[in-house]
């Protein structure tokens, strides 16, 4: 081997070798060493807590505290935006958008009358009836390309959302439930399963009444007279031709409405779903039977 | 509050017994009554004397009014419970937005109303949103109740709830009609 293929040969391995470069050089081991020795844990360094004042004091400040100025949250005059919240009802908002995809997706059976019970069950509205929720609020979000015929039952709904239904042929009524009957409407077997009598209804608080009573707004306790009448003046106002009822094949579908004591459709209260047996047991004595009629 | 309680303490005095039977006002029983065998000896109710401290009824008026202080920063582990709690002060003032905004009143707007011009007295009856860092702050004083979204009827603040309009903060799809 001669020396120029030795030379050539060391020249190939340097050239696979890593290189040394600025980024990799470092110092000797040990061959810095500090003339000082600090004491405690990190060589006597601050502990992350960083230098002088209120951080290397660990000092917390409560929250909202401006080091002795007033306060930004105590500073703003009062307004009491929530005030009597705990007293107002709430009605979770279902657009009529929302309605038609529920119906498209066929997760409501239309040739029924639709209440709470059926839209809860759909699985596509969320409801807590604990939290104050005291039902549907039909909003007019895709009320022009609406187009069910529905017999539906809701507890609050809008002129608009009203015209949009009613143009369909279509019927709606708005009705109370108390919130007792809005848990039995959410969960109906977990009530049937606790072997209870069927409660009755109650009637609107005070300041719901005239909402309930009220033909122009289709309430279940209004005069069905004065709807059809409304009903007219509704198709008028909004420039379309009512359709006849009465000449539907499903007139009786559509005609089909919960007693202002009822809660579920088909069921009166008093009675108890034995689910176990399968089989109603109805009252019988004559003063259960004028207390649930009452 | 506070001061109420200590000047309400200070009107009392001259009512109660004056400075040299004040040693007297702690019985003699009752001031070692930490023994065990003193407890045993005479019980607690016999100690306390008739004028005392214990039984003053305008003290005891006041230490069942004290009990109810006012707290008006954030308590992140209640007594009771071990819960957080919502400041009073913050929700007596401001207002939360479905979106997380929070809106408020202007500072000012009753005070010094005579000198002010039309255009600010105008600008101080409007209602503003609070900044960031404050909405932060306001959503760490305040529990998940208030910031669920209440759905009422007839809500005036219904319109800014959402914020639907605007293509950046615009949550549902654009539906073609």
């Amino acid at each position: 081997m001669g020396s120029r293929q030795i030379t050539e040969k060391s020249l190939s391995m340097l050239r696979s070798l890593p290189r040394i470069s600025l980024g990799n050089i470092r110092n000797n081991p040990k061959s810095k060493q500090s003339s000082k020795r600090g004491r405690g844990q990190h060589g006597g360094d601050k502990h992350g807590a960083g230098n002088k004042g209120s951080g290397q004091r660990q000092n917390y400040m409560r929250l909202g505290y401006e080091t002795g100025n007033n306060p930004f949250y105590l500073r703003v005059p009062q307004e009491h935006y929530y005030r009597g919240h705990h007293l107002r009802r709430e009605y979770p908002p279902l657009s009529l958008h929302q309605l038609q995809t529920i119906i498209d997706t066929d997760r409501l059976d239309i040739t029924k009358p639709i209440d709470i019970a059926s839209i809860i069950k759909s699985g596509l509205y969320k409801f807590f009836p604990d939290q104050k929720q005291f039902g549907v609020q039909l909003t007019d979000e895709g009320a022009d390309f609406f187009a069910a015929k529905i017999n539906i039952e809701v507890q609050w709904a809008s002129e608009q959302v009203i015209a949009a239904i009613e143009k369909n042929g279509g019927v709606i009524t708005t009705a109370y439930y108390d919130p007792h009957s809005l848990m039995l409407l959410k969960n109906p077997k977990k009530f049937f399963e606790s072997g209870q009598a069927i409660p009755r209804r109650m009637i609107p608080p005070p300041d719901a009444i005239e909402y309930y009573t009220s033909a122009e707004t289709r309430g279940y306790l209004a005069d069905p007279e004065e709807i059809s009448k409304e009903r007219l003046k509704l198709a008028q106002k909004y420039g379309y031709s009512l359709p006849n009822i009465e000449n539907e094949p499903n007139y009786n579908m559509l005609n089909e409405r919960k007693d202002p004591r009822q809660i579920f459709y088909g069921l009166e209260p008093g009675w108890v779903i034995n689910l176990k047996e399968k089989c109603i047991l109805k009252p019988k004595d004559q003063e259960l039977l004028q207390f649930y009629s009452t | 509050m506070f001061r109420l309680a200590i000047s309400a303490v200070r009107s009392i005095r001259p009512l109660s017994i004056s400075y040299l039977n004040a040693a007297n006002i702690i019985s003699s029983s009752s001031r070692n009554y930490g023994t065990f065998q003193n407890l045993l000896r005479t019980p607690i109710h016999t100690c306390i004397k008739q004028n005392s401290l214990v039984n003053n009824t305008q003290i005891l008026d006041i230490s069942s009014k004290l009990s109810v202080v006012p707290v008006r920063t954030v308590t992140k582990f209640s007594l009771q419970k071990g819960k957080r709690k919502t400041v009073k002060a913050a929700v007596r003032r401001f207002f939360r937005l479905h979106w997380g905004g929070w809106i408020r009143s202007k500072v000012g707007r009753h005070k010094k109303m005579w000198k002010k011009s039309s255009s600010q007295k105008r600008r101080l009856r409007q209602h503003v949103f609070c900044n960031s860092t404050q909405s932060t702050m306001l959503d760490k004083m305040v529990t998940k109740f208030w910031k669920k979204p209440k759905y009422y009827v007839d809500d005036p603040y219904a319109p800014y709830h959402t914020r639907e309009e605007f293509t950046t903060t615009r949550t549902k799809p654009f539906v073609k009609q």
